[in-house]
């Protein structure tokens, strides 16, 4: 700690390198294209994000509780094929439909909470084997045939309330609700205190197991959801890509927004929302300028690299945590 | 901060005696399901069965044993199957060019070394998140894989390398396996019996306490992702030599699923603290037959999925409950 | 301690793969005249392959009799696209004595080293859809497929023929194409490309889409706004229409032929989906499978490669069907099978 001066702006700017690295690029794709920084494109880009945007924000919760999910994908993939097949199969209204496949989420997230919480096997594990068995069973709930959305859907992702989709809207109003809870509600407030110090918590009376255990109910209903969106987004229901690897970059968009791995930091709104916002925006940015085939995973690649660095930067200056 | 959930103190120790109850125990239950099964299946307890079992098997765990080594300090290395694959690429394009099998061999081994010492950096000096970063290096290694073979994957590799490293012993003991073999007594010996062994499962502990200890966490942390690239590397030479080609196809990112359970089913822990060789030995046996077993009673592959889901689950349940029998947590 | 129960591990093992080997050898002598045939599949997830295996399972079980068999058993094992678990796979056939293993080949250079053990073991290779790469040896015993740049190509032409005919200009063009680690969808790609260089155009951009439809919805929502004239979209395969279909609705350009404002779209394969959209004008040409075709050229030469005395040509290929919207419902097409599974 030499010169005060000099330590004020390199800590700013480690600080907030990742901001900076973003701005970065959006900077090189707005040079690039002239489509970039346009509403519409910010638009279409949270309606194609809003499937990820919900499943991170569930995880946003596992992750500060210092667990982790990895049968998210797999648990969106068995709920929306419930969801789609419920309205071919059983002509149900589209609500009652988003209804089974919330529920077949929370379900499905009830049963990870089980083996982890009371049989107490470990979330790792657990989840993934859940990823296999989920994904399973989705194959054999739709007999491994892909399914168009039926017309209702479409007519539904074609609604605009002040030209912008529904799925726009809810999307948003998820992350905005889970963010109110995170900060706002005791069980918010139990998430936090257990995150931050699971035996600590304790001694105040937040019952820790419960705690956890709801969040991997939510975690899963929130996957249901998100997995119907998936498939409206994409127009059919496809057995083995539905939300196949969604789990890691559900991390990684939380990880990117400031949620640590090791539990007790994190924040939805900005920071997942941000996360994934961020994520999205790299291969929209290539997309924009036509970039070559080829390109698209190396890009990828490196820019979360470079965004790793700036977190890991971050953390090392400073931080009231290891 | 966490604390490491296995109270485990002097972890060489500890590693001992796991290894007198519960890999015991892995390995009856292991036998016992060899011998059931060749009584359902005819053609399971034939000599080439068993054999091609078991290069599935040195597949899954050769990097499986270079992860056991990362998962004790509760880190993860994704990009194992993609560094195995773009090395592979790489180093095969310089052996078809040269048509010297020892510089490919070199070369891919040099490759994957280089990938697993950027993890090492990072994870090690840089700091950055294991997860997230092997994942992003494991994209970029797709990347360049996709990018260098273009849908062709690369051939014309001169024919010692394939008669050496996919031969087999006597005509019958393929060399895969006897490599595999070598490998997990090294590498167990390494883990056990060396001081850098000692000092890693300190590191995995309790970080803190073993810095303080004067053990130099930075560097114990650089090596064992070093050594997960040696591992992939190894494994790419013996995958190329099998295929006798080498394309983005041989490492799939979908691998790791493999490796990892073959890990935790040997009884890692990704808490960290805990991990034996011979555990992760028969967690890749035991994950090689189960699609051996599904492939030869001809099972839907749907259903394999779930089988596998509910073995991964059942076999971590049991660990639990011996944990809690021996009254350790 | 150890040392002891490695001991008692190996006698175990070995007594009893002295057993199984001697089980092995009995069960194998049962049986009168049933057809084994080994099918390795590398994915087999969507109604393509589903479509490949019924033709196949009903061309033999009529055509078994009159050659010999009783019956045909098929034993499928899934690779999960991994090209060492294919070889893996393959390797589980042998074991299990098959009279002769067919391949949907995942990486098609490794799969020449499961074409050598079959050699090896003396059971006849055949190759389905996916042929070797032309320096990869040894070669199979057979081939039975399509041509996947022909398939692209054909279609394309056809295509681009109707949109000169139709005094249609073609601006920007788009093209979605598979992953870039998969030489089908790179061969496609290319015969797009070399189709519409015959007329003069060429491919504005090509969107990667890793066969995953969500990256083909992300990709083509940028590359349509970084293109809002454009009319012309190549596809690599039926699937992602559904997302081209969410990327037009959101800009007000879905509609089909005949509407002004349609925007032209080339496919392959001839998946139900597919079928669906040119039934209700959004799609109008695809270069589709001819599923029965091939089959039929499977089970003609199938018997004699058993045999081994067949002398016709190694390599059975079937023309792409390129259907126009217009014929969709005079044609015989594999997609029809499954169309009430789709919507």
């Amino acid at each position: 700690m030499e010169n005060k001066k000099q330590f004020n702006v390199k800590n700013f700017l480690i600080k907030y390198a990742l901001i900076i690295l973003i701005l970065l690029l959006w900077v090189v794709y707005g040079v690039n294209s002239p489509y970039f920084f346009t509403v519409k494109n910010f638009k279409s880009l949270i309606v194609n994000a809003a499937p990820l945007l919900i499943y991170a924000t569930g995880m946003t919760y596992i992750l500060i509780l210092g667990e982790i999910d990895l049968s998210i994908g797999s648990i969106g993939a068995v709920s929306a094929s419930l969801w789609i097949m419920s309205m071919t199969e059983k002509d149900m209204p589209l609500a009652a439909a988003f209804g089974i496949a919330i529920l077949t989420g929370l379900i499905c997230g009830t049963v990870n909470a089980f083996l982890i919480i009371k049989l107490k096997i470990n979330a790792f594990m657990v989840t993934l084997g859940m990823q296999f068995l989920l994904r399973g069973v989705c194959y054999l709930v739709v007999h491994g045939e892909q399914i168009l959305t039926p017309q209702k859907v479409r007519d539904f992702a074609k609604l605009r309330l002040f030209t912008l989709s529904p799925l726009f809207y809810i999307g948003l109003l998820v992350a905005i609700i889970m963010m109110l809870v995170y900060k706002f509600t005791s069980y918010g407030r139990k998430v936090q205190a257990t995150g931050c110090n699971k035996e600590a918590a304790k001694l105040v009376g937040v019952n820790v197991d419960r705690t956890k255990f709801i969040a991997f109910v939510l975690c899963g209903g929130l996957a249901g959801l998100a997995g119907a969106f998936q498939c409206i987004n994409v127009g059919m229901l496809l057995p083995n890509g539905l939300g196949d690897g969604s789990e890691f970059l559900a991390i990684t968009a939380c990880v990117l927004g400031g949620t640590s791995l090791l539990g007790g930091v994190g924040s939805i709104i900005p920071g997942t929302l941000l996360g994934v916002v961020f994520y999205y925006s790299i291969e929209n940015g290539l997309g924009l300028m036509g970039a070559n085939v080829y390109v698209y995973p190396i890009v990828r690649g490196i820019v979360i690299f470079l965004a790793m660095v700036t977190d890991s930067l971050k953390r090392s200056i400073g931080t009231s945590r290891k | 901060m966490v604390v490491n959930k296995n109270q485990t103190t002097a972890g060489k120790q500890t590693g001992f005696a796991l290894l007198k109850n519960g890999n015991v125990v892995m390995g009856l239950v292991t036998i016992a399901a060899f011998v059931v099964l060749s009584v359902i299946i005819p053609q399971f307890l034939t000599v080439g069965n068993i054999f091609n079992l078991l290069v599935q098997a040195s597949s899954i765990g050769i990097p499986a044993i270079g992860l056991t080594f990362i998962i004790i300090t509760a880190g993860i290395d994704l990009s194992l199957p993609t560094t195995m694959a773009v090395s592979a690429i790489l180093g095969c394009a310089i052996m078809a060019k040269t048509q010297s099998t020892f510089l490919g061999v070199v070369s891919i081994l040099a490759i994957a070394m280089f990938i697993g010492a950027i993890n090492g950096i990072s994870v090690s000096k840089l700091k950055m998140v294991p997860m997230i970063v092997t994942l992003a290096v494991s994209t970029v290694n797709i990347g360049i894989s996709n990018y260098y073979t273009q849908g062709k994957s690369v051939s014309g590799l001169p024919k010692s390398f394939s008669s050496v490293f996919a031969g087999s012993i006597g005509g019958v003991l393929p060399i895969s396996v006897l490599v595999f073999a070598l490998v997990a007594v090294v590498m167990h010996i390494l883990l056990t019996k060396t001081i850098f062994g000692r000092q890693l499962f300190q590191t995995g502990v309790n970080e803190k306490a073993a810095r303080v200890n004067g053990v130099n966490t930075t560097k114990i942390i650089f090596l064992i992702y070093f050594i997960g690239g040696c591992m992939a590397g190894i494994n790419g030479i013996l995958t190329a030599a099998r295929l006798n080609s080498a394309g983005p196809t041989m490492g799939p990112q979908s691998a790791f699923n493999n490796i990892v359970c073959a890990c935790v089913l040997g009884g890692a822990s990704v808490w960290g603290g805990k991990g034996t060789i011979l555990g992760t030995v028969f967690g890749s046996i035991v994950m090689a037959l189960i699609t051996n077993v599904m492939n030869l009673m001809n099972i839907d592959f749907f259903v394999t999925y779930v089988i596998k889901g509910l073995v991964i689950i059942a076999v971590c349940y049991l660990d639990v409950l011996r944990n809690r029998v021996k009254g350790s947590r | 301690m150890k040392k002891r129960w490695l001991g008692v591990a190996l006698t175990v093992t070995m007594t009893a793969t002295m057993l199984g080997a001697g089980a092995a050898t009995v069960s194998a002598a049962e049986g009168g005249e049933t057809l084994k045939i080994g099918f390795s599949w590398s994915h087999k997830n969507d109604s393509l392959f589903y479509s490949f295996d019924e033709s196949l399972a009903k061309v033999m079980d009529e055509t078994c009799k009159e050659h010999g068999y009783d019956a045909v058993e098929w034993v499928h094992v899934v690779a999960e696209d991994n090209a060492d678990k294919q070889s893996s796979d393959i390797s589980d056939l042998i074991t299990q004595d098959c009279d002769v293993i067919v391949a949907y080949a995942f990486d098609n250079v490794a799969i020449a080293s499961s074409a050598q053990e079959c050699k090896d073991a003396g059971i006849p290779f055949v190759l389905y859809d996916r042929n070797m790469a032309e320096d990869a040896e040894p070669k199979a015993d057979l081939f039975i497929g399509l041509d996947t740049y022909n398939q692209a190509y054909l279609a394309g032409k056809e295509f681009f023929q109707m949109l000169k005919d139709d005094g249609v200009e073609a601006n920007s063009i788009i093209s979605i194409m598979g992953a870039t680690n998969d030489n089908n969808a790179l061969n496609r790609e290319q015969g797009f490309t070399d189709a519409a260089k015959e007329f003069g155009l060429e491919i504005k951009q090509t969107v990667p889409s890793d066969w995953d439809a969500e990256k083909a919805l992300t990709g083509f929502t940028a590359a349509f706004q970084a293109n809002p004239e454009c009319n012309v979209v190549l596809i690599a395969s039926d699937f992602i229409v559904t997302a081209v279909q969410s990327v037009l609705e959101a800009n007000d350009a879905w509609y089909p032929k005949g509407e002004e404002g349609h925007v032209y779209i080339c496919s392959q394969d001839g998946f139900p989906t597919g079928i669906k959209f040119m039934q209700d004008g959004y799609m109008d040409y695809s270069g589709m499978y001819n599923v029965d075709g091939m089959a039929e050229n499977f089970a003609s030469a199938i018997y004699e490669i058993i045999e081994g005395t067949y002398k016709g040509e190694a390599e059975l290929y079937s023309d792409p069907l390129v259907v126009n919207a217009e014929d969709i419902e005079s044609l015989e097409l594999w997609g029809k099978n499954y169309m009430d599974e789709a919507e």
